[in-house]
């Protein structure tokens, strides 16, 4: 119940900030920062500077992320930025451009 | 769907909507789509939406919001317009003018702002798109305040120096509205002298008496707004 759901529609131009999972159907541009998860499933676009505690993209992600636990790139993922997190997963199939840091 | 439908679907049943900002989640920015909203938390900026908006009691809006339809149970501070209806709950909580030409208040609601019932002019509503989708290109969102350009409608009949008038000027402005209205027989009469029984001249009045049937109606429904005089 407590989730931000972000349907495919819908076209956000500025900034989102949360406590709660947050879920990217559609488009965001602008800055997204939330302390839960931020999934961007499948038809997802973001355009945004991204601050989570946790990353899973199905979508497409354009802008630099930051995660406090882990990014996650599934099969169908296009992403284009730097992700820094502790933990990261790029899946088999998932297109990335951009640099890795994982504070080593 | 009825309006009785929507009111209590403000309530309840969440999953019809599609996209939900849940309580801890800010949203400042532009926001536009098609398809139903469910406000639970906070959206500041301004809000173009094919479809209806419900803004949950513990919802906040401070934004202009553009809607088929609005529902709200909780808390707006902007200017609010409909192409359908606009319905405030109970515990709705809302500063601002209201346009819509079906308008619902419940007992309870609280509410302080104009009330306009024609439905919105179709070039006014094309001003809008374009200067959408002027902003749109070109530009990446900078901050809060920049996403927020007064809209031309506030500036026109909500505030003057930048501060919201008291309530009432509205006597005043009925009687701007009256004025004209009650001077028009007298133009009237001088036209029909200086023209006699010309053709043209009975085209005139016949222009003027149609105005003069249309004015009275448009007064009734909308009852503060000046328009087309």
């Amino acid at each position: 119940m407590s989730s931000t759901v972000i349907g495919s529609s819908i076209l956000i131009d500025g900034e989102i900030t949360g406590e709660e999972h947050l879920v990217v159907r559609g488009t965001v541009k602008g800055r997204i920062q939330v302390r839960d998860t931020l999934v961007i499933e499948d038809g997802g676009l973001v355009e945004a500077t991204v601050d989570a505690a946790s990353i899973t993209v199905q979508g497409t992600l354009r802008g630099d992320v930051a995660a406090s636990e882990r990014a996650e790139l599934r099969p169908s993922s296009t992403v284009v930025g730097d992700i820094r997190a502790p933990r990261i997963l790029i899946a088999d199939g998932a297109s990335f451009k951009g640099n890795v840091d994982m504070g080593g | 769907m009825s309006q009785s439908e929507s009111t209590h679907s403000a309530v309840g049943s969440p999953d019809e909507a599609t996209t939900v900002v849940a309580p801890g989640t800010h949203i400042a920015g532009r926001l536009s789509g098609q398809e139903d909203i469910r406000v639970h938390g906070t959206i500041e900026g301004r809000i173009h939406l094919a479809a209806t908006l419900y803004v949950e009691p513990e919802g906040i809006i401070a934004a202009d919001v553009h809607a088929d339809d609005v529902v709200v149970a909780g808390t707006i501070v902007g200017n609010v317009s409909a192409a359908g209806s606009i319905v405030l709950a109970a515990s709705a909580r809302v500063v601002g003018d209201l346009r819509a030409p079906r308008l619902v208040v419940a007992p309870g609601a609280a509410f302080r702002g104009q009330v306009s019932m024609e439905p919105p002019d179709e070039d006014e509503l094309e001003a809008e798109a374009e200067a959408g989708r002027g902003r749109r290109e070109g530009r990446q969102y900078t901050g809060a305040a920049q996403a927020r350009p007064a809209p031309p409608r506030a500036t026109v009949y909500a505030t003057q120096n930048g501060v919201r008038l008291p309530p009432q000027r509205t006597a005043s402005r009925r009687d701007a509205v009256a004025k004209p209205a009650l001077a028009r027989p007298r133009l009237d009469e001088q036209a029909g002298d200086l023209y006699g029984d010309a053709e043209e001249a009975d085209w005139g009045d016949g222009v003027k008496r149609s105005k003069k049937v249309a004015r009275p109606r448009v007064l009734a429904r909308g009852k503060h707004k000046v328009e087309r005089i």
